[in-house]
């Protein structure tokens, strides 16, 4: 007994410190979870595909654990699966974190049976003549893509080539490999406590976007603005009752080398099995020498690729769009809150608890202001000066002009997002466009594209050319039933200016511009004089 | 686990070894992706020529880098075995030798068993069998074929043989070898308070292993600092990408920490022996700084004299220093800062992150964490014209505007300035940083917006 209490003594000194009185805890389930929510950084409007989410999250949870007095792992199960490890922050624990590791060895057949490489295994065959299991000791020599060679007492043979079922039964292997990624931290604490823990981490796979409506009244001189945000979650994992949050507003992501298994899933195969006509021919090998760095510049390779910002994604258009918000638009909500300053960004939050389910998208008010003021503009662009190109004929824009002032009813600060403008026609909700509006702060002008105009036209031509000086002359016409404000922007290039004209003109953010009423059914013609003196 | 070595080396290969239990593994981890690991394991020399295996090496392992040290021993060859034993490969190397194909009749079920000489192995399978030669499998049926031994340099795993001769006995012998798939890179957690201007910053240490093997109960040692690798050009380390707007490192620091020195590179061992998984990442604790001054501010930069039809975001940059005086008091290894600032409830949300170099202590850095909402700059060019054949002047104007019910002040940084490019005449006093580029620091006032102009006299 006493050699025995000596033994002990003796390999618990010659274990490492680390493996001593070593307990394993598991964190309770997250009571109280908050996920705030980050747009893609190439987001600015149009539909969110739930398989391919750019944006991120940064999820709080806070767990109850039992920390035993000494070393312990504490695990934390359930974490988001999209969570980037080296972000995650523990608080409240007493004797501080020693270590964070994640592991991402995962339990499945294919590492069960790389793990039992080397091992001695019982393979359970058939009898090919009574169709019973057959128990015969096995050692698994080797286990990849290429299939799996094992040892009987027989000889070497590969897996399923008998034609009869044939499995590993395996006595141990699963140690060290977790069913889900897993967060662990090692503490050491200086007594026996339940602790209230807090973790945060960021995890990718999640993306929000706003959507707004404008519905122009029938006065055609304001509109009726209401937005929507629509959040996603494209992960396994369903945050319940989170209280959450929407960032939005520019912010930086570094980009960094992911992290992959490399390692490939064993297959077990038999070889060849193809009868004569299916045997490919076997690739011969080419007669070059091959170096043997090769490997690792490639990997030198990868390594600087990893740095590009790849933040571009391809939109699929066709992808169906969010739920519109136009069908739920029928009893208006109240206003919600406006955001909340966080540093230099906006926090929204949403109202009530909600539960951010795995590969769901989930929707909520973001503005809701009647009676905007705007005006219709019809604008175009000539050139300067051009050179034989003949009469200009540029397309018509319609532009819905207003301000993000309290004046115009709105004063709050707008995320970019997708615009559908309506309009009532037949007493039905008709669109018009579909524009694109960036982040718009306080005090900001506002321009919505509203498609273009057929029924006004615009005419460019040279007149005469002397020197570096153009006369030039703009026919506008208006066919259609009201009167509009037209703007016709000459955008002027290193020295060229306009020299002299018949009407006066503006200059708006250095471009001069004319402002040229015209009532229905009635043109004008502008004459005017461009030079590079 | 530990038989097994002996059977293998028993049945299947005569005259090898297996190195025996690790005493002890001690990892040096690069921060670009390579490590040099020492192995240290018992050897029992014969005195005669042996060959000794050690498997668990690396599954990435650079060959040619490895090397055995122990007393009274000489190195005859040094061999890398990658050739995976797989069915494929076990069939060809039985080419010219006799194997046993078991057949089932699928009437009766009853196995026969017969011997045949493999032929061919390439891509299908030729068999001579007596006086007849076949095509494994031709027929469809399920045939079993049976190998007698596995060819010698055939491994399930990757494993690093060395052939040696040493003086009789046991003893420790140390392999050396470097090994990509192990990496590491610093996080910081950085807390920024609005109210007192200070922040809380954290540093970890995030290593990850992605080399396919285990390192069980592994001494570890980080090193900071970037040495010069096989196919990389010499010289000019660049900083990793930082985007155009705060420049990290805005002044270099000249003060010395007391960390670990090795070379120019600094050491960061960690604490105690840890196992450093397959497929793991690890943090460990380097720093932790509570209630560091650091500033607020705004910064946007024009590469060229150019008119935008919409205002563009200022960039949101943060300050702050690492000197040992009012600063972290720490060098900085490169990794990544991610800045995190409290909710009106109290709650930490993340604001946006950058990545940063190798900093010495004493440092001033400046870190962009992304675009302000509410701080805006529209540059227009008012104005070009020529003075004469040689010089042109610029008028530009650059509207700040300012939406939070707070003044604000923005660097603005009007770049592109080639050749010898005068300021005219300006609405307030510039800096010239350099020939390139001139500086302004604009203060806009609370919901308000200000006008900074500037006359730029230049060749082109």
């Amino acid at each position: 007994m006493r050699r025995l209490a000596a033994l002990i003594v003796a390999m618990s000194l010659a274990l490492p410190a680390q493996a001593q009185q070593r307990q394993d805890v598991a964190a309770s389930a997250p009571s109280d979870v908050s996920v705030t929510i980050y747009r893609a950084p190439s987001r600015n409007g149009g539909s969110i595909q739930l398989s391919n989410l750019g944006g991120f999250a940064v999820v709080m949870e806070t767990r109850t654990i039992r920390i035993p007095a000494g070393r312990s792992r504490l695990r934390f199960e359930g974490v988001v699966d999209g969570i980037l490890p080296e972000s995650a922050i523990v608080s409240g624990l007493p004797g501080g974190v020693l270590e964070k590791n994640r592991d991402a060895a995962l339990l499945n057949p294919s590492s069960l049976v790389r793990a039992a490489r080397g091992k001695v295994v019982t393979l359970k065959r058939t009898d090919p003549r009574t169709g019973k299991p057959v128990l015969v000791t096995a050692e698994i020599l080797s286990a990849s893509d290429q299939g799996v060679v094992f040892k009987t007492s027989a000889g070497i043979e590969d897996l399923r080539c008998s034609g009869l079922p044939e499995m590993f039964r395996y006595s141990s292997g699963a140690e060290g490999l977790s069913a889900r990624p897993t967060l662990s931290v090692l503490t050491n604490s200086p007594r026996a406590v339940t602790a209230t823990v807090t973790l945060t981490y960021i995890a990718e796979g999640f993306d929000w976007s706003a959507n707004y409506t404008a519905l122009i009244n029938p006065d055609g001189k304001t509109m009726d603005i209401g937005g929507w945000i629509t959040l996603a979650n494209g992960n396994t994992v369903s945050l319940a009752n989170a209280r959450t949050q929407i960032v939005a507003g520019g912010l930086n992501r570094a980009y960094v080398r992911k992290f992959y298994n490399n390692q490939p899933q064993v297959i077990a195969r038999c070889w060849p099995q193809q009868r004569t006509h299916q045997i490919p021919r076997k690739p011969e090998r080419p007669y070059q020498l091959v170096s043997p760095y090769q490997g690792y510049l490639d990997d030198g390779f990868a390594d600087a690729d990893s740095i590009v910002v790849t933040a571009q994604r391809g939109r699929n258009l066709e992808m169906a769009s969010p739920p519109s918000p136009v069908m739920m638009a029928s009893p208006p909500p109240p206003p919600p809150p406006p955001p909340e300053q966080l540093g230099d960004l906006k926090l929204y939050r949403v109202p009530q608890l909600t539960t951010v389910a795995a590969m769901q998208m989930k929707q909520t008010r973001l503005v809701e202001q009647r009676g905007v003021p705007f005006e219709r503009i019809h604008t175009s662009a000539i050139s300067a000066a051009n050179y034989g190109a003949g009469e200009e004929r540029p397309g018509v824009l319609v532009l819905l002009r207003t301000k993000n002032d309290k004046a115009s009813n709105l004063g709050l600060p707008l995320p970019s997002g997708a615009f559908v403008i309506l309009q009532e026609q037949f007493g039905l909700p008709m669109r018009i466009a579909e524009p694109i509006l960036r982040d718009t702060a306080e005090d900001e002008k506002i321009e919505l594209g509203a498609g273009m105009s057929p029924d006004v036209t615009v005419v460019r031509r040279t007149i005469r050319r002397e020197g570096n000086r153009h006369w030039i002359e703009v026919e506008i016409s208006n066919a259609s039933p009201q009167a509009i404000a037209f703007e016709l922007k000459v955008p002027t290039y290193g020295n060229w200016k306009i020299a002299e004209s018949s009407v006066p003109w503006i200059k708006r953010d250095g471009t001069p511009v004319f402002l040229v009423p015209l009532a229905s059914g009635a043109s004008t013609t502008l004459r005017f004089t461009t030079s590079d003196n | 686990m530990r038989r097994l070595p002996l059977i293998a080396a028993a049945s299947l290969i005569a005259l090898a070894t297996a190195a025996a239990a690790d005493t002890g593994i001690d990892i040096t981890i690069y921060a670009d992706n390579q490590a040099l690991v020492q192995d240290t394991r018992q050897i029992t020399f014969d005195g005669k020529v042996q060959r000794v295996e050690f498997k668990n090496v690396s599954a990435q392992i650079r060959p040619e880098t490895a090397s055995l040290a122990a007393t009274d021993m000489r190195i005859i060859e040094q061999n890398f075995d990658y050739d995976l034993l797989s069915p494929a490969k076990i069939m060809e190397n039985a080419v010219g030798q006799t194997i046993t194909l078991v057949r089932t009749n699928p009437a009766t079920g009853a196995e026969t068993r017969e011997q045949a000489v493999v032929l061919a192995a390439n891509g299908g399978v030729v068999l001579q069998i007596g006086n007849r030669i076949e095509v494994l499998r031709d027929d469809g049926l399920p045939v079993r074929v049976i190998f007698d031994k596995v060819p010698p340099n055939m491994r399930a795993d990757p494993t690093l043989s060395i052939t040696l001769q040493g003086a009789p006995g046991t003893r420790e012998a140390s392999l050396r070898y470097l090994t990509p798939g192990l990496g590491w890179r610093a996080d910081y957690v950085a807390l920024y308070d609005d109210k007192t201007g200070t922040i809380d910053v954290q540093g970890w240490v995030t290593l990850t292993n992605n080399s396919g093997t285990t390192y069980e109960n592994a001494k570890t040692v980080l090193v900071a600092g970037n040495p010069r690798m096989l196919g990389q050009s010499s010289g000019n380390y660049r900083q990793p990408y930082r985007g155009e707007d705060g420049e990290g490192m805005v002044e270099a620091g000249t003060e010395s920490g007391t960390r670990e020195r090795l070379g120019d590179y600094y050491l960061y061992p960690l604490g105690e022996r840890t196992t450093v998984a397959n497929l793991q990442t690890k943090q460990v604790s380097f720093l932790d700084v509570h209630g560091a001054p650091a500033q607020h501010g705004y910064e946007i930069r024009f590469g060229w004299m150019q008119t935008s039809d919409s205002p563009i975001s200022a960039a949101t940059v943060y300050q702050f220093s690492n000197s040992a005086k009012g600063g972290l008091g720490d060098q900085l290894p490169a990794g990544i800062v991610r800045f995190y600032i409290r909710d009106s409830r109290g709650q930490a949300q993340f604001i946006g992150e950058n990545a940063i170099g190798h900093t010495p202590m004493g440092s001033k850095l400046s870190i962009s964490t992304g675009q302000a909402f509410d701080v805006k700059v529209q540059p227009v060019v008012e104005a070009r014209t020529r003075v004469n054949d040689r010089r042109w002047k610029t008028t530009m104007r650059y509207t700040l505007t300012n939406a939070l019910p707070k003044p604000v002040t923005v660097r603005v940084v009007q770049g592109g300035l080639w050749g010898d490019v005068r300021i005219s005449a300006e609405s307030q006093k510039s800096e010239r940083r350099d020939a390139d580029s001139v500086v302004w620091n604009v203060t806009v006032p609370a919901n308000g917006k200000t006008d900074l102009t500037a006359t730029f006299d230049s060749r082109y």
